[in-house]
Protein backbone atom coordinates (compact mmCIF):
# COMPACT_ATOMS: atom_id res chain seq x y z
CA UNK A 1 0.00 0.00 0.00
CA UNK A 2 1.31 3.42 -0.99
CA UNK A 3 0.99 5.90 1.85
CA UNK A 4 -0.14 9.29 0.64
CA UNK A 5 -0.24 12.74 2.24
CA UNK A 6 -2.41 15.57 0.92
CA UNK A 7 -1.65 19.20 1.76
CA UNK A 8 -4.15 21.76 0.47
CA UNK A 9 -5.87 24.62 2.25
CA UNK A 10 -9.17 24.11 0.43
CA UNK A 11 -10.89 21.68 2.81
CA UNK A 12 -13.59 20.45 0.45
CA UNK A 13 -11.07 19.77 -2.29
CA UNK A 14 -8.77 17.93 0.11
CA UNK A 15 -11.56 15.76 1.48
CA UNK A 16 -12.92 14.81 -1.95
CA UNK A 17 -9.44 14.09 -3.22
CA UNK A 18 -8.91 11.74 -0.28
CA UNK A 19 -12.19 10.04 -1.16
CA UNK A 20 -11.10 9.66 -4.77
CA UNK A 21 -7.67 8.28 -3.88
CA UNK A 22 -9.25 5.78 -1.50
CA UNK A 23 -10.70 4.11 -4.60
CA UNK A 24 -7.35 4.01 -6.40
CA UNK A 25 -5.66 0.63 -6.29
CA UNK A 26 -3.08 0.03 -3.55
CA UNK A 27 -3.13 3.56 -2.16
CA UNK A 28 -4.26 5.05 1.10
CA UNK A 29 -4.38 8.61 2.32
CA UNK A 30 -2.76 8.66 5.75
CA UNK A 31 -2.14 12.38 6.24
CA UNK A 32 -4.32 15.39 5.48
CA UNK A 33 -3.03 18.87 6.22
CA UNK A 34 -4.16 22.38 5.36
CA UNK A 35 -0.69 23.93 5.30
CA UNK A 36 3.01 23.16 5.55
CA UNK A 37 3.30 23.57 9.30
CA UNK A 38 0.46 21.16 9.92
CA UNK A 39 1.97 18.68 7.47
CA UNK A 40 5.42 18.74 9.09
CA UNK A 41 3.80 18.14 12.47
CA UNK A 42 1.90 15.12 11.21
CA UNK A 43 4.86 13.67 9.30
CA UNK A 44 6.71 13.29 12.59
CA UNK A 45 4.46 10.44 13.61
CA UNK A 46 3.31 9.11 10.26
CA UNK A 47 5.65 7.96 7.48
CA UNK A 48 4.44 8.57 3.93
CA UNK A 49 5.66 7.66 0.42
CA UNK A 50 4.02 10.33 -1.68
CA UNK A 51 3.13 13.93 -0.89
CA UNK A 52 0.51 15.80 -2.92
CA UNK A 53 1.29 19.46 -2.31
CA UNK A 54 -0.61 22.64 -3.17
CA UNK A 55 1.45 25.80 -3.74
CA UNK A 56 -0.69 28.64 -2.49
CA UNK A 57 -1.47 28.10 1.17
CA UNK A 58 -1.56 30.28 4.25
CA UNK A 59 0.95 29.93 7.13
CA UNK A 60 3.51 27.98 5.06
CA UNK A 61 3.20 27.82 1.29
CA UNK A 62 4.08 24.90 -0.95
CA UNK A 63 7.53 26.17 -1.95
CA UNK A 64 8.77 26.45 1.61
CA UNK A 65 7.07 23.20 2.58
CA UNK A 66 8.70 21.29 -0.30
CA UNK A 67 12.15 22.50 0.75
CA UNK A 68 11.58 21.54 4.38
CA UNK A 69 10.17 18.12 3.51
CA UNK A 70 13.08 17.39 1.17
CA UNK A 71 15.56 18.27 3.91
CA UNK A 72 13.92 16.17 6.60
CA UNK A 73 12.43 13.33 4.57
CA UNK A 74 14.47 12.88 1.38
CA UNK A 75 12.64 9.65 0.52
CA UNK A 76 9.21 11.24 0.19
CA UNK A 77 8.30 11.89 -3.43
CA UNK A 78 6.56 15.19 -3.96
CA UNK A 79 3.88 15.89 -6.57
CA UNK A 80 2.94 19.56 -6.84
CA UNK A 81 -0.81 19.89 -7.29
CA UNK A 82 -1.84 23.36 -8.39
CA UNK A 83 -4.18 25.53 -10.46
CA UNK A 84 -1.31 27.74 -11.56
CA UNK A 85 0.19 26.73 -14.88
CA UNK A 86 2.09 29.82 -15.96
CA UNK A 87 5.74 29.89 -16.98
CA UNK A 88 7.02 31.50 -13.80
CA UNK A 89 5.28 29.09 -11.47
CA UNK A 90 6.70 26.20 -13.48
CA UNK A 91 10.18 27.74 -13.38
CA UNK A 92 9.93 28.11 -9.61
CA UNK A 93 8.66 24.56 -9.16
CA UNK A 94 11.50 23.18 -11.30
CA UNK A 95 13.96 24.91 -9.01
CA UNK A 96 12.56 22.93 -6.09
CA UNK A 97 13.82 19.69 -7.66
CA UNK A 98 10.54 17.96 -6.79
CA UNK A 99 9.28 14.86 -8.55
CA UNK A 100 6.28 16.05 -10.47
CA UNK A 101 3.78 18.72 -11.42
CA UNK A 102 0.06 18.02 -11.77
CA UNK A 103 -2.40 20.74 -12.73
CA UNK A 104 -5.80 20.65 -11.10
CA UNK A 105 -7.51 21.05 -14.49
CA UNK A 106 -6.30 17.62 -15.52
CA UNK A 107 -8.99 14.91 -15.23
CA UNK A 108 -8.72 13.53 -11.66
CA UNK A 109 -8.40 9.94 -12.87
CA UNK A 110 -5.04 10.74 -14.43
CA UNK A 111 -3.79 11.41 -10.93
CA UNK A 112 -3.65 7.67 -10.32
CA UNK A 113 -1.17 7.22 -13.15
CA UNK A 114 0.78 10.29 -12.05
CA UNK A 115 1.20 8.88 -8.54
CA UNK A 116 2.36 5.53 -9.95
CA UNK A 117 4.80 7.36 -12.21
CA UNK A 118 6.26 8.99 -9.13
CA UNK A 119 6.54 5.67 -7.35
CA UNK A 120 7.85 3.63 -10.29
CA UNK A 121 9.89 6.12 -12.33
CA UNK A 122 10.60 8.70 -9.67
CA UNK A 123 8.97 11.55 -11.56
CA UNK A 124 5.88 12.70 -13.47
CA UNK A 125 5.67 15.33 -16.20
CA UNK A 126 2.43 16.34 -17.86
CA UNK A 127 3.29 16.26 -21.52
CA UNK A 128 0.95 19.16 -22.24
CA UNK A 129 3.14 21.30 -19.97
CA UNK A 130 6.36 20.53 -21.85
CA UNK A 131 6.19 23.65 -24.07
CA UNK A 132 5.87 25.80 -20.95
CA UNK A 133 8.67 23.87 -19.28
CA UNK A 134 10.89 24.51 -22.28
CA UNK A 135 9.98 28.19 -22.29
CA UNK A 136 10.73 28.44 -18.58
CA UNK A 137 14.08 26.68 -18.75
CA UNK A 138 15.43 28.28 -21.92
CA UNK A 139 15.05 31.73 -20.39
CA UNK A 140 18.65 32.86 -19.70
CA UNK A 141 17.60 33.93 -16.23
CA UNK A 142 16.45 30.45 -15.29
CA UNK A 143 18.73 29.08 -12.64
CA UNK A 144 18.79 25.85 -10.71
CA UNK A 145 19.94 27.06 -7.33
CA UNK A 146 22.65 24.42 -6.74
CA UNK A 147 25.44 25.01 -9.24
CA UNK A 148 28.47 23.15 -10.63
CA UNK A 149 26.68 20.10 -11.95
CA UNK A 150 28.42 17.37 -13.78
CA UNK A 151 26.75 17.02 -17.14
CA UNK A 152 29.27 14.69 -18.68
CA UNK A 153 26.64 12.28 -19.94
CA UNK A 154 27.46 9.26 -22.06
CA UNK A 155 25.63 8.85 -25.32
CA UNK A 156 23.41 6.13 -23.88
CA UNK A 157 22.51 8.39 -20.98
CA UNK A 158 21.73 11.27 -23.33
CA UNK A 159 19.46 9.01 -25.33
CA UNK A 160 17.62 8.05 -22.20
CA UNK A 161 17.21 11.66 -21.08
CA UNK A 162 15.87 12.58 -24.49
CA UNK A 163 13.40 9.69 -24.64
CA UNK A 164 12.31 10.46 -21.11
CA UNK A 165 11.67 14.07 -22.07
CA UNK A 166 9.55 12.81 -24.94
CA UNK A 167 7.37 11.05 -22.42
CA UNK A 168 8.48 7.46 -23.06
CA UNK A 169 8.24 4.96 -20.23
CA UNK A 170 11.21 2.84 -19.13
CA UNK A 171 9.86 -0.16 -21.04
CA UNK A 172 9.50 1.78 -24.31
CA UNK A 173 12.94 3.29 -23.90
CA UNK A 174 14.37 -0.18 -23.36
CA UNK A 175 12.68 -1.41 -26.56
CA UNK A 176 13.86 1.60 -28.54
CA UNK A 177 17.46 1.23 -27.45
CA UNK A 178 17.45 -2.56 -27.53
CA UNK A 179 18.52 -2.82 -23.91
CA UNK A 180 16.85 -4.33 -20.87
CA UNK A 181 14.55 -2.47 -18.47
CA UNK A 182 17.09 -3.03 -15.80
CA UNK A 183 19.83 -1.29 -17.80
CA UNK A 184 17.57 1.72 -18.35
CA UNK A 185 17.02 1.94 -14.61
CA UNK A 186 20.74 1.73 -13.92
CA UNK A 187 21.39 4.49 -16.45
CA UNK A 188 18.73 6.65 -14.84
CA UNK A 189 20.27 6.17 -11.41
CA UNK A 190 23.67 7.08 -12.82
CA UNK A 191 22.25 10.18 -14.47
CA UNK A 192 20.71 11.36 -11.20
CA UNK A 193 23.87 10.59 -9.27
CA UNK A 194 26.08 12.38 -11.78
CA UNK A 195 23.82 15.39 -12.07
CA UNK A 196 23.09 15.52 -8.36
CA UNK A 197 19.35 16.03 -8.69
CA UNK A 198 16.57 14.03 -7.03
CA UNK A 199 14.23 13.98 -9.99
CA UNK A 200 14.49 13.31 -13.72
CA UNK A 201 12.18 16.27 -14.19
CA UNK A 202 14.94 18.55 -12.92
CA UNK A 203 17.56 16.75 -15.02
CA UNK A 204 15.45 17.41 -18.12
CA UNK A 205 15.04 21.04 -17.09
CA UNK A 206 18.80 21.24 -16.60
CA UNK A 207 19.44 19.73 -20.04
CA UNK A 208 16.99 22.12 -21.70
CA UNK A 209 18.61 25.05 -20.00
CA UNK A 210 22.16 24.06 -20.97
CA UNK A 211 21.06 23.04 -24.46
CA UNK A 212 22.33 19.51 -23.83
CA UNK A 213 19.25 18.11 -25.54
CA UNK A 214 17.45 19.81 -28.41
CA UNK A 215 14.09 21.25 -27.49
CA UNK A 216 12.90 21.51 -31.10
CA UNK A 217 12.78 17.73 -31.55
CA UNK A 218 10.88 17.30 -28.30
CA UNK A 219 8.32 19.95 -29.20
CA UNK A 220 7.63 18.53 -32.65
CA UNK A 221 7.34 15.06 -31.12
CA UNK A 222 4.83 16.31 -28.57
CA UNK A 223 2.82 18.18 -31.18
CA UNK A 224 2.69 15.04 -33.32
CA UNK A 225 1.24 13.03 -30.44
CA UNK B 1 -11.55 128.96 -14.26
CA UNK B 2 -9.97 127.69 -11.10
CA UNK B 3 -13.16 125.90 -10.27
CA UNK B 4 -13.03 124.16 -13.60
CA UNK B 5 -9.47 122.88 -13.02
CA UNK B 6 -10.49 121.64 -9.57
CA UNK B 7 -13.42 119.87 -11.10
CA UNK B 8 -11.18 118.27 -13.74
CA UNK B 9 -8.72 117.02 -11.11
CA UNK B 10 -11.62 115.75 -9.03
CA UNK B 11 -12.99 114.01 -12.09
CA UNK B 12 -9.66 112.27 -12.84
CA UNK B 13 -9.23 111.20 -9.23
CA UNK B 14 -12.70 109.73 -9.14
CA UNK B 15 -12.07 107.92 -12.45
CA UNK B 16 -8.79 106.55 -11.16
CA UNK B 17 -10.41 105.30 -7.97
CA UNK B 18 -13.21 103.71 -9.93
CA UNK B 19 -10.78 102.07 -12.32
CA UNK B 20 -8.76 100.81 -9.39
CA UNK B 21 -11.90 99.36 -7.82
CA UNK B 22 -12.92 97.65 -11.05
CA UNK B 23 -9.45 96.17 -11.54
CA UNK B 24 -9.35 94.99 -7.93
CA UNK B 25 -12.73 93.32 -8.26
CA UNK B 26 -11.68 91.69 -11.52
CA UNK B 27 -8.44 90.53 -9.96
CA UNK B 28 -10.22 89.09 -6.97
CA UNK B 29 -12.64 87.25 -9.24
CA UNK B 30 -9.87 85.86 -11.43
CA UNK B 31 -7.80 84.78 -8.45
CA UNK B 32 -10.81 83.21 -6.81
CA UNK B 33 -11.68 81.32 -9.98
CA UNK B 34 -8.17 80.08 -10.29
CA UNK B 35 -8.21 78.85 -6.75
CA UNK B 36 -11.56 77.13 -7.28
CA UNK B 37 -10.22 75.58 -10.47
CA UNK B 38 -7.15 74.32 -8.66
CA UNK B 39 -9.24 72.86 -5.86
CA UNK B 40 -11.58 71.28 -8.39
CA UNK B 41 -8.64 69.85 -10.29
CA UNK B 42 -7.19 68.44 -7.09
CA UNK B 43 -10.58 67.06 -6.19
CA UNK B 44 -11.02 65.39 -9.55
CA UNK B 45 -7.51 63.98 -9.40
CA UNK B 46 -8.24 62.57 -5.96
CA UNK B 47 -11.54 61.24 -7.25
CA UNK B 48 -9.84 59.63 -10.22
CA UNK B 49 -7.31 58.01 -7.93
CA UNK B 50 -10.08 56.77 -5.67
CA UNK B 51 -12.01 55.35 -8.63
CA UNK B 52 -8.97 53.57 -10.02
CA UNK B 53 -8.06 52.26 -6.60
CA UNK B 54 -11.58 51.02 -5.99
CA UNK B 55 -11.60 49.31 -9.37
CA UNK B 56 -8.34 47.60 -8.62
CA UNK B 57 -9.38 46.54 -5.13
CA UNK B 58 -12.72 45.13 -6.20
CA UNK B 59 -11.29 43.28 -9.18
CA UNK B 60 -8.64 41.79 -6.97
CA UNK B 61 -11.20 40.67 -4.40
CA UNK B 62 -13.52 39.05 -6.95
CA UNK B 63 -10.63 37.40 -8.79
CA UNK B 64 -9.27 35.98 -5.55
CA UNK B 65 -12.66 34.64 -4.48
CA UNK B 66 -13.12 33.03 -7.88
CA UNK B 67 -9.64 31.57 -7.94
CA UNK B 68 -9.37 30.38 -4.36
CA UNK B 69 -12.90 29.40 -3.44
CA UNK B 70 -14.99 28.73 -6.53
CA UNK B 71 -12.24 26.95 -8.44
CA UNK B 72 -11.50 24.79 -5.41
CA UNK B 73 -15.18 23.95 -5.03
CA UNK B 74 -15.41 23.04 -8.71
CA UNK B 75 -12.33 20.85 -8.38
CA UNK B 76 -13.93 19.14 -5.39
CA UNK B 77 -17.12 18.61 -7.39
CA UNK B 78 -15.03 17.22 -10.22
CA UNK B 79 -13.48 14.71 -7.80
CA UNK B 80 -16.90 13.62 -6.57
CA UNK B 81 -18.27 13.17 -10.08
CA UNK B 82 -15.18 11.17 -11.00
CA UNK B 83 -15.72 8.87 -8.01
CA UNK B 84 -19.30 8.23 -9.11
CA UNK B 85 -18.21 7.76 -12.71
CA UNK B 86 -15.59 5.18 -11.75
CA UNK B 87 -18.09 3.21 -9.69
CA UNK B 88 -21.00 3.43 -12.10
CA UNK B 89 -21.89 0.19 -13.94
CA UNK B 90 -24.91 1.43 -15.88
CA UNK B 91 -23.71 2.76 -19.23
CA UNK B 92 -26.42 5.43 -19.51
CA UNK B 93 -25.61 6.85 -16.10
CA UNK B 94 -21.92 6.62 -16.85
CA UNK B 95 -22.42 8.69 -19.98
CA UNK B 96 -24.32 11.35 -18.04
CA UNK B 97 -21.63 11.49 -15.39
CA UNK B 98 -19.05 11.82 -18.11
CA UNK B 99 -20.97 14.79 -19.55
CA UNK B 100 -21.28 16.32 -16.09
CA UNK B 101 -17.55 16.02 -15.72
CA UNK B 102 -16.95 17.79 -19.06
CA UNK B 103 -19.33 20.59 -18.09
CA UNK B 104 -17.40 20.98 -14.86
CA UNK B 105 -14.10 21.14 -16.74
CA UNK B 106 -15.48 23.86 -19.01
CA UNK B 107 -16.86 25.81 -16.08
CA UNK B 108 -13.57 25.57 -14.27
CA UNK B 109 -11.74 26.86 -17.30
CA UNK B 110 -14.21 29.72 -17.72
CA UNK B 111 -13.94 30.68 -14.08
CA UNK B 112 -10.17 30.69 -14.37
CA UNK B 113 -10.29 32.86 -17.47
CA UNK B 114 -12.66 35.32 -15.79
CA UNK B 115 -10.48 35.42 -12.72
CA UNK B 116 -7.38 35.92 -14.83
CA UNK B 117 -8.98 38.73 -16.82
CA UNK B 118 -10.03 40.47 -13.64
CA UNK B 119 -6.58 40.25 -12.09
CA UNK B 120 -3.73 38.03 -13.21
CA UNK B 121 -2.71 36.07 -10.12
CA UNK B 122 1.02 36.56 -10.66
CA UNK B 123 0.93 40.36 -10.93
CA UNK B 124 1.68 40.81 -7.24
CA UNK B 125 4.05 37.89 -6.75
CA UNK B 126 6.01 37.89 -10.01
CA UNK B 127 5.64 41.46 -11.21
CA UNK B 128 4.64 43.20 -14.42
CA UNK B 129 6.95 41.59 -16.98
CA UNK B 130 6.09 38.02 -15.98
CA UNK B 131 2.43 38.93 -16.08
CA UNK B 132 2.75 40.46 -19.54
CA UNK B 133 4.57 37.39 -20.82
CA UNK B 134 1.87 35.12 -19.49
CA UNK B 135 -0.82 37.45 -20.84
CA UNK B 136 0.62 37.42 -24.36
CA UNK B 137 1.01 33.65 -24.11
CA UNK B 138 -2.72 33.36 -23.43
CA UNK B 139 -3.57 35.76 -26.24
CA UNK B 140 -1.51 33.67 -28.65
CA UNK B 141 -3.44 30.58 -27.64
CA UNK B 142 -6.90 32.13 -27.68
CA UNK B 143 -6.58 34.20 -30.86
CA UNK B 144 -4.80 33.63 -34.09
CA UNK B 145 -2.18 36.29 -33.61
CA UNK B 146 1.58 36.35 -33.74
CA UNK B 147 3.24 38.22 -30.91
CA UNK B 148 6.87 39.25 -30.84
CA UNK B 149 8.15 40.26 -27.43
CA UNK B 150 11.38 41.97 -26.51
CA UNK B 151 12.26 42.86 -22.95
CA UNK B 152 15.45 44.84 -22.56
CA UNK B 153 14.58 45.58 -19.00
CA UNK B 154 13.01 42.89 -16.84
CA UNK B 155 13.38 44.04 -13.27
CA UNK B 156 11.12 47.00 -12.95
CA UNK B 157 10.91 48.67 -9.63
CA UNK B 158 7.21 49.42 -9.95
CA UNK B 159 4.59 49.29 -7.22
CA UNK B 160 2.00 46.58 -7.76
CA UNK B 161 -0.69 49.22 -8.05
CA UNK B 162 1.17 51.01 -10.86
CA UNK B 163 1.98 47.67 -12.45
CA UNK B 164 -1.73 46.94 -12.50
CA UNK B 165 -2.56 50.22 -14.28
CA UNK B 166 0.15 49.60 -16.86
CA UNK B 167 -1.01 46.04 -17.36
CA UNK B 168 -4.61 47.15 -17.88
CA UNK B 169 -3.48 49.81 -20.35
CA UNK B 170 -1.45 47.34 -22.40
CA UNK B 171 -4.27 44.82 -22.20
CA UNK B 172 -6.75 47.43 -23.45
CA UNK B 173 -4.50 48.49 -26.34
CA UNK B 174 -3.87 44.89 -27.37
CA UNK B 175 -7.55 43.95 -27.27
CA UNK B 176 -8.40 47.05 -29.24
CA UNK B 177 -5.82 46.24 -31.90
CA UNK B 178 -7.09 42.70 -32.29
CA UNK B 179 -10.80 43.42 -32.06
CA UNK B 180 -11.14 46.59 -34.10
CA UNK B 181 -7.84 46.73 -35.95
CA UNK B 182 -7.98 43.09 -37.07
CA UNK B 183 -4.24 42.83 -36.56
CA UNK B 184 -2.64 39.39 -36.65
CA UNK B 185 0.84 40.51 -35.71
CA UNK B 186 1.75 42.50 -32.62
CA UNK B 187 5.20 43.56 -31.48
CA UNK B 188 5.68 44.49 -27.87
CA UNK B 189 8.86 45.78 -26.29
CA UNK B 190 10.10 47.33 -23.06
CA UNK B 191 13.23 49.45 -23.03
CA UNK B 192 14.85 52.51 -21.48
CA UNK B 193 15.44 55.70 -23.43
CA UNK B 194 16.55 59.10 -22.18
CA UNK B 195 15.77 58.26 -18.57
CA UNK B 196 12.33 57.09 -19.56
CA UNK B 197 10.94 53.64 -19.33
CA UNK B 198 9.22 52.89 -22.62
CA UNK B 199 6.52 50.32 -23.32
CA UNK B 200 6.05 50.11 -27.05
CA UNK B 201 3.32 48.27 -28.85
CA UNK B 202 3.01 48.05 -32.64
CA UNK B 203 0.59 46.15 -34.83
CA UNK B 204 -0.20 45.57 -38.48
CA UNK B 205 -3.97 46.18 -38.30
CA UNK B 206 -5.96 49.18 -39.42
CA UNK B 207 -4.66 52.49 -38.14
CA UNK B 208 -6.59 54.55 -35.68
CA UNK B 209 -6.02 57.92 -34.09
CA UNK B 210 -5.74 57.11 -30.41
CA UNK B 211 -6.70 60.51 -29.04
CA UNK B 212 -9.52 61.04 -31.50
CA UNK B 213 -10.90 57.57 -30.86
CA UNK B 214 -10.65 57.98 -27.12
CA UNK B 215 -12.81 61.12 -27.37
CA UNK B 216 -15.42 59.79 -29.75
CA UNK B 217 -15.72 56.22 -28.59
CA UNK B 218 -18.56 55.15 -26.35
CA UNK B 219 -16.58 52.29 -24.89
CA UNK B 220 -14.86 52.91 -21.60
CA UNK B 221 -11.65 51.09 -22.49
CA UNK B 222 -9.81 53.82 -24.34
CA UNK B 223 -11.20 56.57 -22.12
CA UNK B 224 -9.91 54.74 -19.09
CA UNK B 225 -6.44 54.64 -20.58
CA UNK B 226 -6.24 58.42 -20.45
CA UNK B 227 -7.22 58.35 -16.76
CA UNK B 228 -4.67 55.66 -16.04
CA UNK B 229 -1.95 57.65 -17.77
CA UNK B 230 -2.82 60.68 -15.67
CA UNK B 231 -2.71 58.61 -12.51
CA UNK B 232 0.66 57.10 -13.46
CA UNK B 233 2.04 60.49 -14.51
CA UNK B 234 2.89 58.75 -17.76
CA UNK B 235 2.62 59.89 -21.36
CA UNK B 236 1.03 58.00 -24.15
CA UNK B 237 2.21 58.98 -27.59
CA UNK B 238 1.27 57.70 -30.99
CA UNK B 239 4.09 57.62 -33.50
CA UNK B 240 3.56 57.65 -37.26
CA UNK B 241 3.63 54.16 -38.75
CA UNK B 242 3.56 53.03 -42.37
CA UNK B 243 1.12 50.28 -41.55
CA UNK B 244 -0.90 49.70 -38.42
CA UNK B 245 -0.11 51.60 -35.27
CA UNK B 246 2.83 52.40 -33.07
CA UNK B 247 2.08 53.47 -29.54
CA UNK B 248 4.51 54.25 -26.74
CA UNK B 249 3.90 54.67 -23.06
CA UNK B 250 6.63 56.71 -21.41
CA UNK B 251 7.30 56.86 -17.70
CA UNK B 252 9.94 58.78 -15.86
CA UNK B 253 12.45 56.26 -14.57
CA UNK B 254 13.27 58.54 -11.64
CA UNK B 255 9.86 57.78 -10.22
CA UNK B 256 10.99 54.22 -9.72
CA UNK B 257 14.48 54.65 -8.37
Amino acid sequence: MLKIAITDDHTLFRKTLALLIRDFKDMEVVVEASNGVELLEKLETMPVDILLLDLQMPVMNGFETAQKVKEKYPDIKILILTLMNDVDTIANVLQLDVHGFFTKNTPPNELQQAIWNLEDDGFHIEQSLQPLMIEATTNPKFNLSKTSRNSDFTEAELNIIEYTAQGLKAKEIADNLNISNRTVEVHKQNILKKNGFDSMMTVIAYCYHHKIIKTGDILSKINKD
Amino acid sequence: MENETGLKIFFWIVTAIMLFCVITVLLVVVLHNRRIFKIKQKESEALLKAVLEAEQRERKRIAKDLHDDISGDLNALQNLVTILYDKQQDSYNKEILYEASSVLSNTLENVQNISYNLMPPMLESYGLISTLKSYFERIKKLHNVEIIQDYQKEDLNISSSDAYELYRTIQELTTNMMKHGMSDKIAFSVFCKNNKLVFEICDNGSSFDFYKSSKTTTGMGLKNIASRMLDLKANLIQLPAKKGNKIQILIDVKQYN
